[in-house]
């Protein structure tokens, strides 16, 4: 469970978040909804530990992620948090399956071991037939799975997703909304920031937490 | 101006130790700036600004720390260069005692270094855990260390500023011979007392660590230190140097010695430094920072190199010296 107590984000004079109390239970599927600059990627960026708050609590699963030092703060993220960029931020000159090793090479003794994940992962993310090409010739949506697989390699329990379909076309919008939908029956917390009407059509049940201004409008 | 301070290699050094203190300054400013402020259990936008000025800290803290070991080898490299500059002097040991501040400016040196690496360890463990527990006590930790290093620049002044190179000074043989028949070791030891305590109190450091009885450790390790130095200098020396009568710490950095002093030296003080620090935080934190190994090899190196000198020197002779 990840909760958000009276948290506030100020880039010098600017403030990008403001007074911001969320709630976000196991196993929900949240849309963060709001036009750009209304703080949504902020908030992701919080949420994942990449960027520390300026004052507030972030609470997930009760540890207090924002006052974590660095190395128990990768280690949680590492264990807890898959996280998909809005520019997938793979490394292009790599095959899928590289990218998706490149994560467990710290921690995952075994290469057979990490290969099998890496190949369970591509698998969940319906592009394990793309293992072996160069990243670069992917095209955006088989790009956007290969950056899930990624995600989802180390079973994380919540999956954070910014501006999932933003270099999508419609029909690869679409089989993204699938994708969602089979990761929550693998029971992840998902949060995903868009302003794409898209997300209207999911079929599964979701929250939609409004941003607008740095503000929550639930 | 003394002579001294213009010779490039002491520029050099002073400049670096200068600049180094410049920083030592900022870090013991905000030290006690994070000391006054921190609650770390308070979410506040002060205390998140704190846990931020923490991190840049501890990496100038750490800095410091990695600069002032290059610096106290540099120094000794520098004092041994003056030699050719100081009238009598044959090495480090004439410069060092061209005037009363030296050997306590090396004295202090040391254990500033001792001080900065029980910092580094605290800071490890500190960061080891979610909420920094050691947090005040590795801040108040650098004021201490902060207080020396403010005597220690002042004493290198005040050595650099008062080495007279018109003032001849003693060489080794005279700075550490036996003066009149009197005996330089400490408590009124002979050389084979002298050893035997050293092997003694060699076997009680690692037996006493190997047992976690912590206070023996920590009395045997400093005494094994302070006994170290005499036998090194008053009886393997000797056997370095092949010369029963040349007695000196320093000469073993020279290039005809192969700088093995360089290796003696630093892995008995470093030795030394890892097993006081180990006993000093199993005692007083109950924390085990697993150096004891490390710091058993290193003691036990000391020991065999040292002795390895004696024993090839008595096979290639059929003599002790």
């Amino acid at each position: 469970m990840i909760k958000i107590k009276n948290l506030y984000k100020k880039f010098k004079d600017f403030e990008a978040l403001k007074s911001i109390n969320l709630e976000i239970n196991d196993n929900e599927v949240v849309i963060l909804k709001g036009v750009s600059g209304s703080g949504k990627s902020t908030l992701l960026s919080l949420i994942a530990g990449f960027d520390k708050p300026t004052s507030g609590v972030i609470l997930i699963d009760n540890e207090p992620i924002s006052k974590l030092p660095d190395l128990h703060l990768s280690r949680f993220r590492f264990k807890n948090i898959g996280f998909v960029f809005q520019n997938f931020n793979l490394i292009k000159n790599l095959t899928p399956l590289d990218n998706i090793l490149a994560p467990l090479i710290p921690y995952e003794k075994s290469l057979q071991k990490a290969q099998k994940k890496a190949l369970n992962a591509l698998k969940v993310a319906n592009i394990e037939h793309k293992a072996k090409e160069i990243v670069a010739n992917l095209s955006g949506g088989e790009q956007q799975r290969v950056a899930i697989a990624r995600a989802i390699i180390n079973s994380p329990k919540y999956l954070l997703f910014d501006e999932p379909t933003a270099n999508l076309d419609k029909n690869n919008s679409l089989l993204f909304l699938d994708l969602v939908k089979k990761l929550k029956n693998l029971n992840k917390t998902i949060i995903i920031a868009t302003h794409d009407p898209i997300f209207d059509k999911l079929e599964v049940e979701f929250k939609t937490i409004k941003l607008e201004d740095g503000r929550v409008y639930e | 101006m003394s002579e001294i301070l213009l010779n490039s290699k002491v520029i050099v050094y002073l400049l670096s130790e200068g600049i180094l203190y410049t920083l030592s300054l900022i870090g013991f400013l905000v030290a006690i700036y994070l000391l006054k402020k921190w609650d770390f259990s308070s979410f506040s936008e002060l205390q998140f600004r704190l846990e931020e000025i923490a991190y840049l800290i501890v990496t100038l803290i750490t800095f410091i720390f990695l600069a002032k070991v290059g610096l106290i080898f540099y120094f000794i490299f520098t004092i041994d260069a003056l030699s050719l500059q100081v009238p009598g002097a044959m090495c480090a040991a004439g410069v060092i005692s061209a005037n009363s501040y030296g050997l306590t400016l090396l004295a202090i040196k040391l254990f500033i270094i001792f001080g900065l690496l029980l910092w580094i360890f605290i800071n490890y463990l500190d960061l080891e855990a979610k909420n920094y527990p050691y947090f005040k006590l590795k801040m108040a930790l650098f004021l201490v260390v902060f207080l020396f290093l403010t005597i220690e620049l002042t004493l290198d002044f005040l050595y650099f500023l008062n080495i007279d190179t018109n003032r001849p000074v003693s060489c080794c043989s005279t700075l550490y011979g036996q003066l009149e028949g009197a005996n330089p070791l400490p408590f009124g030891l002979d050389i084979k007392t002298l050893l035997i305590l050293f092997y003694s109190l060699y076997f009680v450091t690692i037996f006493s660590l190997f047992f976690r009885q912590y206070i023996i450790n920590l009395i045997a390790t400093a005494l094994f230190l302070y006994i170290s130095y005499y036998s090194v200098v008053y009886f393997f020396g000797t056997y370095i140097y092949e010369l029963p009568t040349h007695k000196c710490p320093f000469c073993m950095f020279a290039k005809e010695y192969y700088y093995i002093g360089y290796l003696l030296w630093g892995t008995l003080f470093l030795g030394a430094f890892l097993m006081l620090i180990n006993s000093l935080i199993a005692l007083f934190l109950k924390k085990d920072i697993k150096l004891s190994s490390f710091a058993q090899l290193l003691i036990t190196l000391f020991v065999i190199i040292s002795t390895l000198y004696v024993a090839i020197y008595y096979f290639k002779n059929g003599v002790f010296l």
